[in-house]
Formats: C-alpha cells, sequence, structure tokens
C-alpha cells in the first residue's frame, strides 16, 4: 500500500476495496461526513485519523489538527459540531510531556471550536510502531435545516469559492520536517471553518450547493472529486487562486503545483450565482475569511474535467495528485 | 502491335489529380481502358499500340503529379477487353477504405499563373486551387473525399466551376474545392472596433497596409491562424512577444520568395529542396544576420516561402519582404484556427485579423524540418506532411499508438501502413488534449477501425494523460512501450527494417524508464523484432525538484554536481551562483523530492547553467540551443574526457572538466565546444564497441538532444572513419513526435509473451 498522499491512489483504494464490502445509501455519496435521519433530526457523522510527521509544527500540532480536521468535516457537511469522540494509538516510550501538550492542544482546539469530547480510548503499542502516536477522531454535527448539499445540485454558471491562500499547511509541515533548510515565515492554517460555514449559510443557504475542505491533494483533489460526482467541468481563473509568495516560492523549487497541497483551514464552496456576491460578503465579514474570493466556475463542458486557465498561458488540465509527480517535461 | 496491360500504382496518389493525370495521358498515347482508385493505390487498365503503352507507363512514372508519389507501378500483360475509349472510373468504396486522406499542399504554379492573370476569372482570388494543390487534410470532415464532406460543403459551384469539376481534360475535374470570385469564399478585415473591410482585394490590401505601419494582423491560413507582423520592424516584434507572452522561443518567418530567403539564411541545395517542397514546411537554416528580436541567442532562424494563393497576394499587394508568421495562440495553446476563438483569444493580441470565410475542419500547424548534417529531418510533422503514411508496418491487426504526452502525435496501423498524425502538442494543454481524442477519432472513423480490434500502444508513463486515455479504451489489448525503445523503433521503422540489430542511442530529456527512474541516456542493442535491450546508460545523477528541474536548468546542475560533492561546494562558493542552485543541492543531497536519472537532456542544461543560463527556460530545449549557440562562436581545441567502460557513460570526468576551465577563467564558447566534442566522442566511442562486440554495423541516434546540429555534425566526422552506418529519423521527428510511429512498431511485432 502505498496510498498516504491522497488523492487518486487512495480514492482507488476506497472504491476498489472498502466500497464493495461496506456499501449503503449513506456511504455512496462519498462525502468526508455522513447524513443520518435520527427521530427527524437530521445529523452528519465522520471520522477520521491523523498522522503526521513532525508532530508539532509551526501553527499547530497533531492534537489541533485532530479536532479540526474533524469538526471542518461536519462544517462543510453544513453541520454545527456538537461533539467528538477520540483515540489514541501511543507508542510504547513516548515521553509523557508530549502526550500532555497534545492533550492540552487537543482540548483548547475543542473549546475553540465550541465543541465537547465526551469520550475516548487508548492504546499502546509496541516502540517504533506508529511514529509517536495517532489520533483517530469521530464527531456528530446536527445539519443546518437550511443547507442542502450534494454534488448532484451543482450547475453550470454555479461559482466556486475559496475561503483564503492555499498550500500553508502541507509546505508547513514540509519545512518543519527541518531537512529543506528553507527559511519561511509560515504557519499551518489549522482552525475550525465552522464559523466561516455558518455566516455563509446565514447569507445564502438557498444558493448554497456543495462545500468541501481541501485537505490532502488539496483543492485539485477536491474539485477533481466534485467535477466526477456531479458530471460537470471546472474552470480555475488561475491568478485568482490566492497563494502567498513562500508557498509557491517552495512549490516551485519542489516541482509542486499549489493546488495539489494540503490545507486545514480552508474550504471550497459552489453557489447559485445569483448568491455568490452575498455569500463572499459574508465571508469576509468573518474574522479569518478577510481573503475569501471567487476561484471559478461551473461548466457543463468538458464534463468530469477541472481546467485553470491563465490569462496568458492557455488552459491546462488540473488533475488529482497522484502520489509524487514523477518529472513529465522532455 | 496491339497489347493490353494492367497497371496498379502504389504511393501517395489519391486526391493528387493522379485520375485524371492518367486520363490525358491515355489521350495523348492514343490509349483506351479505364483508371480507377483501388486498393492502395490506382489500377489502370490500358489497351493499344505495346510502344504506346511503354511510353505511357515511362512518362507516367517520370512526371507524376507534383503533390504524388509513385512507390512502385507493378505491370501485368492481360488479355484486351477492346475498350473503345478511355475513361475514368467512379471509385466504389468496398469495406475499409484504402484510399490515404490526402494532405495539404502548397498552391501549384499552374494556379499561381493564373492568379496572377487579369484574363483569368480568378484573377486575385485567394481561394483559387486544383487537383494538383490546395487544401485536403484542412477541410475534409470525412471520407470518401468528396465534396460534401469537407468544410466546402456550404458553396454551391456555379456553372462554371461545376463545368471543370466535371471535365476530365481539366485541371480542376473533381478538384473537392474548386470555388471561383462568383460563388466562393471570400476574404474580410475585422478590426478591433468591429469595422469590417469587404472583398478579397480590399481586405488584403487593407491588411498590407496595416502590417506595413507596424501592426499585428491575425491572418487565417489552412490550418489555422497566424499572427502576422514585419519582421524587420524591432517594434513590431517586440510587441507581438509581449503581447503573446511569448518570453525567448523564436519565431518563425515568411519570407516574400526563395531570394529574400537566400538573404535571411544560409541555404544548402538539400535545404533549397525542403523549403520549395510542395509541403513547404518551415525550415531552420544558419541565420546571416541575427534577427535578436525574432529568434534572441540563436544561431538558426526558422523560415518558410508562402504556400497558400492569400500568402502570395499579401507579398504581391507591397507587405513586408519578411513577416513574422507564428501560431496564433496564448502562450503554450496550440494555434487557434476557429473564427470565434480566433477573435476572442487574441483580443489584446491582434490589431486586425483577416478572416477567410472557409472553415477549417481541424487544426494543423506548420511543418518543421531542417537540412542536417545527416540528411533532412521533418521536425515538427504538421502541415503538408499529416496525416499520410510515413512507413510501411505490415501486421494482421489495426494499431493505434497514442503517442508521449509532450509534442504528441498518434499513429494508426492499418492495412500495412502507418498513418502518422500531425503535432498535436503538449497533452497538458487542455486544447491540445482535446485535438488528440478528436485526432484519435478522426482517424478511426475515416479509416473505420473497430476499436475492438485494435491493439492500443502507450508510453509507460503512469502519469501520461495519453496512457490513461489508451487504459480507457476497450480493445483487443492494450501495450505499454518503454519511451527510449520507442525513439529507436521510430526510426527502424521508417528505414523499413524491424528486424535489423543496431546499437540505438537515444539522448533526450525524459522518459520513465524500466526502473522506475527517470531515462534519457540510453544505449540499446537488438531489433524491433527481437527486442532491444538497454546495453549501456548514461551514469545516474539525480533530478532534484523533478520537473523543476527542467524548468530550471540550474537545479539540473545540482542534481549532476551532487554526484561530485567537492565540486559542488566549489561551485556554490566560487561561481556565485543564485540561491536556486545551493536550494536544490540541499533536496538533493537530502533525497527529498528527487529522482535518479540518465538523462542528457538535463546533462546539458546542467553546463548551461554552469556557463551563465542561471534564469529559468521559457520554451523546451532553450538552454541546449544556448549552449549549442555559444559554443558553435568558439574554434574546437580541447575535448573533455566522456569515458565509456562498456556499460556506463561516465559524465563526472566530463562535468569535472568543465568546471576547473569555468574556474580557471576560460572563454565559456571555448568550454561549451569542448563539451560538445566530448559527448559527440563518448556516444562514438560506445557505439563502436558495442558494435564491435556485437557484431552490429549500424547505429541509431534518436530523441530530442539529437537535434543539436554542432553535435550532429561532431559525429558525423567521427563516425565517417566507419565502420558503422548512421540511421536517424527523417520522416518521423528525433523528438517525442516520432514516439507514436516507435509504439506503434513495437506493437506490430509484439510477440505475445511481451504482452502486458
Ligand atoms: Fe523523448
Ligand atoms: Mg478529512
Ligand atoms: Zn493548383
Ligand atoms: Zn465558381
Amino acid at each position: 500500500l502505498a496510498h498516504g498522499a491522497g488523492g487518486k491512489a487512495s480514492r482507488r483504494l476506497v472504491e476498489g476495496l472498502l466500497l464493495p464490502y461496506l456499501s449503503n445509501e449513506a456511504l455512496a455519496d462519498l462525502g468526508d461526513a455522513a447524513y443520518l435521519e435520527v427521530q427527524g433530526v437530521r445529523l452528519a457523522v465522520t471520522a477520521d485519523s491523523f498522522v503526521v510527521k513532525p508532530p508539532v509544527f509551526p501553527g499547530g500540532s497533531i492534537g489541533e489538527l485532530a479536532i479540526n480536521g474533524t469538526v471542518n468535516d461536519l462544517a462543510v457537511a453544513g453541520a454545527k459540531p456538537l461533539a467528538l469522540v477520540a483515540t489514541l494509538i501511543l507508542e510504547a516510550g513516548l515521553p509523557t510531556s508530549a502526550l500532555e501538550a497534545e492533550v492540552a492542544a487537543m482540548a483548547e482546539a475543542a473549546r475553540r471550536a465550541g465543541v465537547a469530547v465526551v469520550g475516548g480510548d487508548t492504546k499502546v503499542v509496541e516502540h517504533g510502531k506508529a511514529d509517536g502516536f495517532y489520533i483517530t477522531t469521530a464527531g456528530v454535527g446536527v445539519v443546518d435545516s437550511r443547507v442542502s448539499l450534494s454534488a448532484k445540485g451543482v450547475r453550470p454558471g454555479d461559482q466556486v469559492l475559496l475561503s483564503g491562500p492555499i498550500g500553508d499547511h502541507g509546505i508547513t509541515v514540509l519545512l518543519a520536517r527541518g531537512e529543506l533548510d528553507l527559511e519561511a515565515d509560515l504557519a499551518s492554517d489549522t482552525r475550525p471553518v465552522w464559523p466561516m460555514v455558518a455566516a455563509l449559510v446565514d447569507a445564502a443557504a438557498p444558493g448554497l450547493r456543495w462545500m468541501r475542505d481541501p485537505t490532502r491533494g488539496g483543492v485539485a483533489t477536491a474539485l477533481n472529486e466534485l467535477a466526477r460526482e456531479a458530471g460537470v467541468a471546472v474552470l480555475l481563473e488561475e491568478e485568482a487562486v490566492p497563494v502567498r509568495p513562500v508557498v509557491r516560492g517552495a512549490c516551485e523549487i519542489l516541482g509542486f503545483d499549489p493546488l495539489h497541497i494540503a490545507n486545514e483551514g480552508q474550504f471550497l464552496a459552489v453557489v447559485s450565482p445569483e448568491y455568490a456576491d452575498a455569500a463572499l460578503e459574508a465571508l469576509k465579514r468573518v474574522p479569518g475569511g478577510e481573503a475569501a474570493t471567487r476561484v471559478g466556475e461551473i461548466r457543463e463542458t468538458p464534463a468530469k474535467v477541472v481546467l485553470a486557465s491563465s490569462r496568458y498561458g492557455g488552459t491546462r488540465v488540473v488533475d488529482m495528485l497522484v502520489g509524487d509527480p514523477l518529472p513529465r517535461i522532455c | 502491335m496491339k497489347a493490353a496491360w494492367r497497371i496498379r500504382v502504389r504511393g501517395v496518389v489519391q486526391g493528387v489529380g493522379f485520375r485524371p493525370f492518367v486520363f490525358r495521358l491515355a489521350q495523348e498515347w492514343g490509349l483506351s481502358g479505364w483508371v480507377q482508385n483501388g486498393e492502395g493505390g490506382v489500377d489502370i487498365h490500358a489497351e493499344g499500340d505495346s510502344e504506346a503503352l511503354a511510353a505511357f507507363l515511362r512518362e507516367m512514372k517520370a512526371h507524376p503529379p507534383g503533390a504524388s508519389r509513385v512507390t512502385d507501378a507493378e505491370v501485368q500483360e492481360v488479355l484486351p477487353e477492346g475498350h473503345e475509349v478511355f475513361q475514368i472510373r467512379e471509385s466504389r468504396r468496398s469495406g475499409r477504405p484504402t484510399v490515404n486522406i490526402p494532405a495539404d499542399s502548397a498552391v501549384c504554379a499552374a494556379c499561381l499563373e493564373e492568379l496572377f492573370d487579369p484574363a483569368d476569372r480568378r484573377y486575385l482570388y485567394p481561394y483559387i486551387n486544383c487537383t494538383e494543390c490546395g487544401p485536403r487534410y484542412t477541410v475534409i470532415e470525412g471520407l470518401p473525399y468528396d465534396r460534401p464532406r469537407t468544410t466546402m460543403k456550404g458553396w454551391t459551384m456555379c456553372p462554371d466551376c461545376a463545368g471543370q469539376y466535371r471535365d476530365p481534360l481539366d485541371r480542376r475535374f473533381h478538384a473537392q474545392p474548386i470555388a471561383c470570385p462568383r460563388c466562393g469564399p471570400h476574404y474580410y478585415v475585422l478590426g478591433r472596433e468591429g469595422e469590417t473591410v469587404r472583398g478579397d482585394e480590399a481586405a488584403l490590401r487593407e491588411a498590407v497596409h496595416l502590417l506595413g505601419r507596424g501592426a499585428i494582423v491575425a491572418v487565417k491560413g489552412l490550418g489555422g491562424y497566424h499572427l502576422a507582423c514585419d519582421a524587420k520592424n524591432a517594434g513590431a516584434v517586440r510587441a507581438l512577444r509581449e503581447r503573446k507572452r511569448r518570453g525567448a522561443k523564436p519565431f518563425a518567418v515568411m519570407a516574400k520568395d526563395l531570394n529574400v530567403a537566400r538573404e535571411l539564411v544560409d541555404l544548402s541545395p538539400e535545404a533549397e529542396a525542403l523549403l520549395t517542397s510542395a509541403m513547404r514546411p518551415i525550415v531552420l537554416a544558419p541565420a546571416r544576420r541575427p534577427l535578436p528580436e525574432v529568434a534572441p541567442d540563436n544561431g538558426d532562424l526558422g523560415v518558410m516561402l508562402p504556400y497558400t494563393p492569400l500568402h502570395h497576394l499579401l507579398f504581391a499587394f507591397g507587405a513586408p519582404p519578411v513577416l513574422v508568421m507564428t501560431s496564433a495562440n496564448r502562450s503554450s495553446e496550440p494555434i487557434v484556427y476557429r473564427d470565434e476563438e480566433a477573435r476572442e483569444r487574441l483580443r489584446g493580441i491582434a490589431d486586425a485579423w483577416l478572416i477567410g470565410e472557409r472553415p477549417i475542419a481541424r487544426r494543423v500547424d506548420d511543418s518543421v524540418a531542417r537540412a542536417g548534417p545527416f540528411g533532412p529531418t521533418v521536425l515538427r510533422r504538421a502541415r503538408g506532411y499529416a496525416p499520410l503514411p510515413v512507413a510501411p508496418l505490415p501486421g494482421d491487426r489495426p494499431v493505434l499508438a497514442v503517442g508521449a504526452d509532450l509534442k504528441n502525435t498518434v499513429t494508426l496501423v492499418v492495412d500495412g501502413r502507418a498513418i502518422m498524425s500531425q503535432h498535436l502538442g503538449d497533452l497538458d494543454q487542455y486544447e491540445a488534449y482535446a485535438a488528440f481524442e478528436q485526432t484519435v477519432g478522426d482517424l478511426l472513423n475515416m479509416y473505420d477501425v473497430p476499436l475492438e480490434e485494435t491493439v492500443v500502444a502507450h508510453d509507460l508513463h503512469p502519469d501520461f494523460r495519453s496512457s490513461a486515455f489508451a487504459r480507457s479504451l476497450a480493445v483487443r489489448h492494450h501495450l505499454g512501450v518503454q519511451h527510449h525503445r520507442a525513439h529507436v523503433a521510430a526510426v527502424l521503422a521508417e528505414q523499413n527494417a524491424l528486424d535489423r540489430r543496431v546499437v540505438g542511442v537515444v539522448f533526450d530529456g525524459t522518459g520513465f524508464g524500466d526502473d522506475g527512474a527517470i531515462w534519457g541516456g540510453e544505449l540499446f542493442l537488438g531489433s524491433a523484432v527481437e527486442g532491444l535491450v538497454r546495453a549501456g546508460h548514461l551514469h545516474y545523477a539525480v533530478l532534484p525538484g523533478g520537473d523543476a528541474a527542467a524548468r530550471v536548468p540550474l537545479q539540473a546542475l545540482a542534481g549532476f554536481l551532487a554526484e561530485l560533492p567537492e565540486w559542488a561546494s566549489e561551485a556554490a562558493a566560487r561561481l556565485q551562483l543564485p540561491e536556486r542552485f545551493v536550494k536544490a543541492l540541499k533536496l538533493a543531497e537530502k533525497g527529498i523530492q528527487t529522482f535518479p536519472t540518465t538523462s542528457v537532456g538535463r546533462l546539458f542544461d546542467a553546463v548551461a547553467a554552469l556557463l551563465g543560463f542561471t534564469g529559468a527556460i521559457s520554451f523546451e530545449g532553450q538552454a541546449a540551443i544556448w549552449l549549442e549557440h555559444l559554443a558553435r562562436q568558439a574554434p574546437l581545441e580541447t575535448v573533455y574526457p566522456f569515458p565509456w567502460d562498456g556499460r556506463e557513460l561516465d559524465f563526472r570526468p566530463l562535468l569535472q572538466a568543465v568546471m576547473r576551465d569555468r574556474l580557471a577563467g576560460r572563454d565559456a564558447a571555448e568550454i561549451a565546444r569542448s563539451f560538445h566534442r566530448g559527448v559527440a566522442e563518448g556516444v562514438h566511442r560506445a557505439a563502436l564497441d558495442l558494435g564491435r562486440t556485437h557484431g552490429v554495423d549500424t547505429v541509431v541516434l534518436s530523441g530530442g538532444v539529437f537535434q543539436n546540429t554542432l553535435l550532429l555534425s561532431d559525429l558525423k566526422e567521427l563516425l565517417a572513419g566507419g565502420p558503422m552506418k548512421v540511421w536517424i529519423g527523417r520522416e518521423a521527428p528525433p523528438n517525442d513526435g516520432g514516439i507514436s510511429l516507435g509504439q506503434a512498431a513495437l506493437a506490430v511485432v509484439e510477440r505475445p509473451a511481451q504482452r502486458s
């Protein structure tokens, strides 16, 4: 198995191996969270596991990610996060101070996100088996009754909005490994996105069609999934996608496309054209949402394809990320 | 004595006025019988005096129509059928069409004469054509080639045109795009604000006027739009470069006539033959006087001659005698060919549009060719060449080869012929990818090839779009072909020598290797039939940052110098290389986002970086072209060592020599020259050694690096001493444009055991 990078390879794993065994209605959507109807209340549930090297990096740590990752999966499902449970898998020999720091980070992140950690479990595995520790969190939230999100509801002409600059998290973690000696004034963007989603819902719920947090595989992968599920084209305007110069510089040296880099505090939303302005204004008013912007739109053709057009560089096809990008230029 | 002959003519003999030509010739020699299009050629039944028959055959072979090519005329003596007259028989389509889709051809001498004859009814008519010349592939929408299946279907012939179209003795008998000012399409000029000048002559004169004033005019030609401006007006050329965001990539120019071309570039007889051929490619030749705005840091200039009546008219009306004529697009996009697209995409680039009403069925770029040290070579196969067969590839099942992702072409093998598409471009670009899918569909449709019986060959690169497309097709089976083996096989295919054992030397930028590394400095031994075994390669280096190392030569340098650690720190300390080098070196040392490679293309980049090319490239091959240009400015004094140990060509001594002389302050041009010769001698040594050891007397040179004419002329000199014969791509480009042909060849001879 070599599926760590996310994107195409992990999708193949999910579709090829997991779905045939576990198929059911809620799962078929392949969203980050599943919907359940319990006595008239629509709930969203989700679970995610967190593995990150190094566990502590500028702007965050694994404990914070474990909370934010799960509450964000709920948020982009249109659900206000309610409660989480957490499982920690710890490597024997892990300093207690490190563990304590992460538990504190989780508590602080949960407080900030307005959720309670209501349960969990701890397992200790042999030394050398868990890169320090893994965290799994599962969460539940109540879906806002005004929203109805589905890739299938996306229509040509709909606008694609992005909450802020991309690639900060992925590049921060890469640099934090310290092997590159690249100095960069950069921090992970990990944060709960619910406040921004809530503002968006208030301002534009009837026009809100789809949301996703572009974590592993980045914006490119999230939008490719949308294009495939909705059977539409997504046309990005390359120059409209905000990327910090340090992130762009690192990507240039490493041969990466910023659209493939992971984010932990951004989200994409597709909004019908008549609500696009209201949605953007609302987002920009939320602290942390000032950089929200329109990055593209939905087209009918070429179906299932993501394109990025630049004013002078033509229109390129944007693929999902497949592992590490192999050189192709002759 | 009365006799009857059945003559079966093969070659390019359909859609080029061959039947009317035979008809007229038969009339001349008083023969009766018939001519018709048949299986893969033209069939003739001729009866008459046997001396007349012999003369008829001689004449047919000696002076066939300009756009045709007779490869074989098989004669069989038969019993006379007693015909009274000679007839052109309609071709019946039975089963799969064996006719080749004809290629476009430059306007012929007879049409040109009429074009400028005030008494002719097509005087100054920009759409004049005949059976021997004019548009074909760019107007064909389907086969058989008939007017209703061309983009001329919207124009009804006037009685005069219809008369010529039906008269077997007329030059325009069955000329499908036939037209005249009365019944055909016209040109008009559109200004930025939508102001329009109508009337062919008025429109052309307006365009000429604008060009004379330094404007940039979008001109609709055969296979797409050009952006034209006065090549000698530096301001206009600079404006074009800026508006197109063209970077440093050279522009091609169109010279008014051969004399003007001779003033621009040094033309060998071979180069002149290319320039004036019916294909009319852009010919790369040494510039006599550099035109720095047109082709910066480049010893060569790409020149072509007018090939449509429109071009001839522009010059006749007084257009500047040398025009920049570059594919109309935004940088790196494929050529624009639809009118709405041209207006939309070229807004802000063109000052005016010269638009012709005849639609273009598909985009076909200008071809690029060169008369190199080993003879003429097509570097970009498109207008005039595509989609004619490039080589016979006998086999019992159709093959579709989808090529590589850059400089993509596709090849279809049907009924023993390899039909190669026009250059389609870089499949990263959506427009190019769409053209790729459309071309595959076009070729399969027109040749009526059932996909389920087809073998589909593709590159092994896991991320190539062409490969993903190939795998998505429900076909007989798929065959992954290693990139560099395809480079060798392309040459073997056009030499019609798939079973010939050769030493194959492939030097290029990037190809996915058997071991998952990025290959590009490979030596093979064997034949297409028995298989090509990797017999040697460049010593491995690394590419830090993957494709970033192809974009920025400094990163390639870091990857190669990582193999010479003491020199790497010297370079950083004493050559004041930009920060980028140090960062890339770190990636290489730590192995982060770093790929093993044997790429000779990147070795050339690395040396270019050492000698002063410290920026990013703005087009493929730029650093290598820069280095070649530099090397040409110095005499050959020393040769750097590039040892071959029977398995590896070791770049380390070569790079060390470059570094040592660089630090000693030797002239960069002299270093570049010594480097080129060193590479040539390494290749020579390795090829001779492998040839001797394995009893092989032919060496194949392929891959993009062998577009370097200095390297080739060094190799020619070295190999002239014998004993090895050299084969290099002529019909199929040595760069990745030739990959699809090589894939097709390997699929044709594939043995079941190799199937994936
Ligand atoms: Fe290649
Ligand atoms: Mg998640
Ligand atoms: Zn003609
Ligand atoms: Zn007419």
